[in-house]
């Protein structure tokens, strides 16, 4: 064999996204290289990407050759642009370094403090009423000695006012809360008999305003417990099929642009009950970093090898796909029965939104199946409200499987999965959920029939398009001003969830009580939900918030984060005062 | 002036958004707390106050403090306010602040009194010997 230098053509196959004759390639380079290794010139990709020397680099998605110390986490670099057809920004600051600092010296304190207490507690100093072994079973493996036990009888306790807080009436634009107060610091709570009114509601999954008391679906959904009563009493496969669940799979099918859907009554189950009904041992599921504690659950429960990937990081799941084709199982390297990417729509910790076109480009590639989460984007991303698959202009035939819920948009409660005919006969009769589950209330049902035909616009009105215009334009305002007064903001520009920073723990208590005390009833996140030194106030943008409501909103927030000193973002605006009224127009158009 | 009888409210969280009145709060319909942090009542407020201000309460101040005395006095009540939510001692009990703060003040009272004492009476000796040293010079050759 003559040696033969590298020519180009070698280096121009993984030009070609779509190329699929890298094997070849590989071989015949391969042999040049046993026959001729130190004769040949080698280019600088085949120096960095050879262990062995002989395996080039085809991947679809390639890190960058260079190493940059990253300002911001290299979420916000679109890798291939042109699968997206509008522009994707996200932003993810990174945390002061100071900020950091104080933050781990305050958990510090707190659990100094958090030791003191638990040994004034056993040592009977302090009389305790958390929750603790009996004395028989002192000498048994501890059940309350792990940190996530610390954490809570010394951290969450602490500042525990902040959740839970009871409503007494529907949870729109604003809401009625009971006054709650504590005598011995949230060890218990009382009522002191008075009800906070007309509370903004800023934590509410109420995207587009569906949560009423009045109007079309409440009357609609009045009809309808006339006729069927409250309850079923029985699960799909015996008497708890009625006429009114079929028609809301066929709306459903219909809505997402599936072959057909089926429905459960709770949209946790319909995750961790239906995954174990798709992938058994022997299958490789593949799922993002931070998704949803149902995703896991169904995930663990099914038996099959799970692996994560940096989440939305598509580098990260091109090489898991790569590994898992080329390995095969663990020890016998069989090939996998099936490979599943498990992803979300909005994750609603992060405000983030999925990459699909990239996800779908590496499934069509690698073979692999997807499973949509659309818990939060479906009827909040998008022009007609259909989710993230809308969002991006896609073809839901790509989606293996897209499962959502309907507590968010629809007002309703309970989820769904669409997906091609085979797949839904498939799990009515082997999905855990569809078989033994109480299947969904007829009022429910109906609330969900009446909302999901206001969105499409069947029922003749307008109202469902001004709904998701208004959300997309509140969403756009209230991201904006809260960016503009130097909050920390992480997640998508167009995301309804909107995560801001708080850092400190001490901050978390004092910001959801500041912001009750000014009438405003926010969510607060700290660990486990998040990392623990990343706690955040999550806001949810509605339909149903007026622009006077999120002004309002807005100004308090400002004082509060003047207040405790929030406004940690290094950024600085670019705000034009001259041409104000020009650029809230420029944001309208999307 | 108070137009109206005042509401008497009793507080959820026992200190003020300034961290300075530690009392009930009494609060008339179209008042606003003395202290200059809070903005009017009335903003958010429908008609029924007592059931929204749930702030606490401030003592009435007989005596009109000056502009620059209040202004100190907000100044290092916002300090006292970060100082409590940096080191997390904003969640702790009373008697575990008064801990706290105890244990940072002598910690701090110690600092000082070996490392920082010395050192400052040093220059101090240093330097005031310097000049009576000086002095004692020129009178003993003016009177030989």
């Amino acid at each position: 064999m003559t040696s033969r230098p590298h020519t180009s053509e070698d280096t121009s196959v993984f030009q070609l996204p779509g190329a699929f004759c890298y094997r070849l390639n590989m071989t015949e380079s391969s042999s040049n290289k046993l026959l001729n290794g130190d004769a040949c010139q080698r280019s600088s990709k085949d120096k960095k990407s050879g262990k062995n020397g002989f395996v080039k680099n085809h991947c679809l998605f390639q890190q960058p050759q260079k190493y940059r110390r990253p300002r911001e986490k290299n979420h916000n670099v679109v890798r291939n642009p042109s699968l997206y057809n509008k522009p994707f920004v996200e932003s993810y600051e990174e945390t002061p370094l100071l900020v950091a600092v104080l933050t781990y010296m305050g958990y510090g304190i707190l659990t100094i403090f958090g030791y003191l207490r638990d040994f004034m507690r056993h040592w009977n100093i302090e009389k305790c009423s958390v929750a603790r072994e009996r004395d028989e079973q002192k000498d048994f493996v501890p059940l309350y000695q792990d940190f996530e036990n610390f954490y809570t009888r010394n951290l969450y306790t602490r500042i525990r006012d902040n959740w839970n807080r009871p409503l007494c009436g529907v949870p729109g634009s604003k809401m009625d809360i009971v006054e709650q107060v504590s005598h011995d610091y949230n060890r218990t709570f009382q009522n002191t008999g008075k009800i906070m009114r007309d509370v903004i509601n800023m934590g509410s999954y109420n995207y587009l305003g569906f949560a009423e008391n009045v109007g079309q679906c409440a009357d609609a959904a009045i009809q309808v417990t006339e006729q069927y009563g409250s309850g079923v009493c029985g699960t799909r496969c015996e008497m708890g099929n009625l006429d009114i669940h079929q028609e809301m799979e066929e709306l459903v099918a219909r809505f997402l642009g599936v072959e057909s859907a089926l429905t459960f009554g709770m949209g946790f189950a319909t995750n961790s009950m239906n995954i174990p009904a798709l992938a058994g041992k022997g299958c490789l599921i593949l799922s993002d970093e931070l998704n949803h504690a149902s995703l896991v659950l169904g995930a663990r429960l099914s038996g099959s090898t799970i692996r994560v990937f940096k989440h939305n990081n598509m580098v990260s799941l091109e090489k898991l796909l790569r590994d898992a084709i080329v390995h095969g199982q663990p020890r016998t390297h069989r090939p996998w029965k099936k490979l599943l990417i498990v992803v979300e729509g909005i994750y609603s910790m992060e405000g983030s939104i999925v990459r699909l076109p990239e996800v779908i480009a590496l499934k069509k590639r690698y073979k692999a199946f997807l499973y949509l989460d659309e818990a939060h984007s479906i009827g909040a991303l998008g022009p007609n409200g259909k989710g993230v698959v809308d969002y991006f202009g896609l073809d839901p035939k790509d989606v293996d499987i897209m499962m959502g819920t309907f507590t968010k948009s629809f007002g309703a409660a309970g989820g769904y999965i669409g997906g091609k005919r085979e797949l839904i006969q498939y799990l009515r009769a082997h999905s855990h959920s569809a078989v033994y589950a109480t299947s969904m209330p007829p009022p429910v049902a109906q609330q969900i029939i009446t909302s999901m035909t206001t969105i499409m616009g069947e029922d003749g009105t307008s109202l469902g398009a001004d709904r998701l215009r208004l959300l997309s334009e509140n969403t756009t305002y209230f991201r904006r001003k809260l960016r503009e007064m130097g909050f920390i903001i992480y997640g998508n520009d167009d995301s309804p969830v909107v995560p801001m920073m708080l850092y400190m723990p001490a901050k978390i208590g004092a910001f959801g009580r500041e912001m009750l005390k000014r009438n405003i009833g926010t969510v607060v996140v700290g660990f486990p939900a998040t990392p623990i030194i990343e706690s955040r106030a999550r806001f949810c943008v509605s339909a149903a918030h007026t622009r006077e409501t999120l002004d309002v909103a807005l100004k308090a927030i400002g004082e509060v984060g003047d207040l405790l000193q929030l406004k940690y973002s290094r950024h600085q605006p670019t705000v034009t005062p001259g041409l104000g009224w020009m650029s809230e127009e420029s944001y309208l158009q999307d | 002036m108070l137009l109206h009888t005042p509401v008497v409210v009793t507080c959820v969280q026992k200190t003020c958004s300034c961290f300075r009145h530690q009392h009930r709060l009494v609060v008339t319909r179209d008042q606003t707390c003395p202290c200059s942090t809070h903005t009017p009542v009335t903003d958010w407020c429908t008609a029924d106050v007592q059931q929204r201000y749930s702030g606490p309460a401030v003592s009435t101040d007989p005596r009109p403090r000056s502009m620059a005395l209040q202004t100190l006095q907000t100044q290092l009540s916002w300090l006292y306010s970060q100082y409590l939510l940096v080191t997390a001692v904003y969640m702790l009990e009373p008697w575990e602040r008064a801990l706290f703060t105890s244990v940072l003040l002598s910690a701090a009272a110690m600092v000082g009194y070996y490392v920082f004492l010395p050192v400052f009476l040093r220059l101090a000796l240093h330097f005031f010997s310097g000049v009576f040293g000086g002095q004692e010079e020129s009178a003993v050759t003016l009177m030989s």
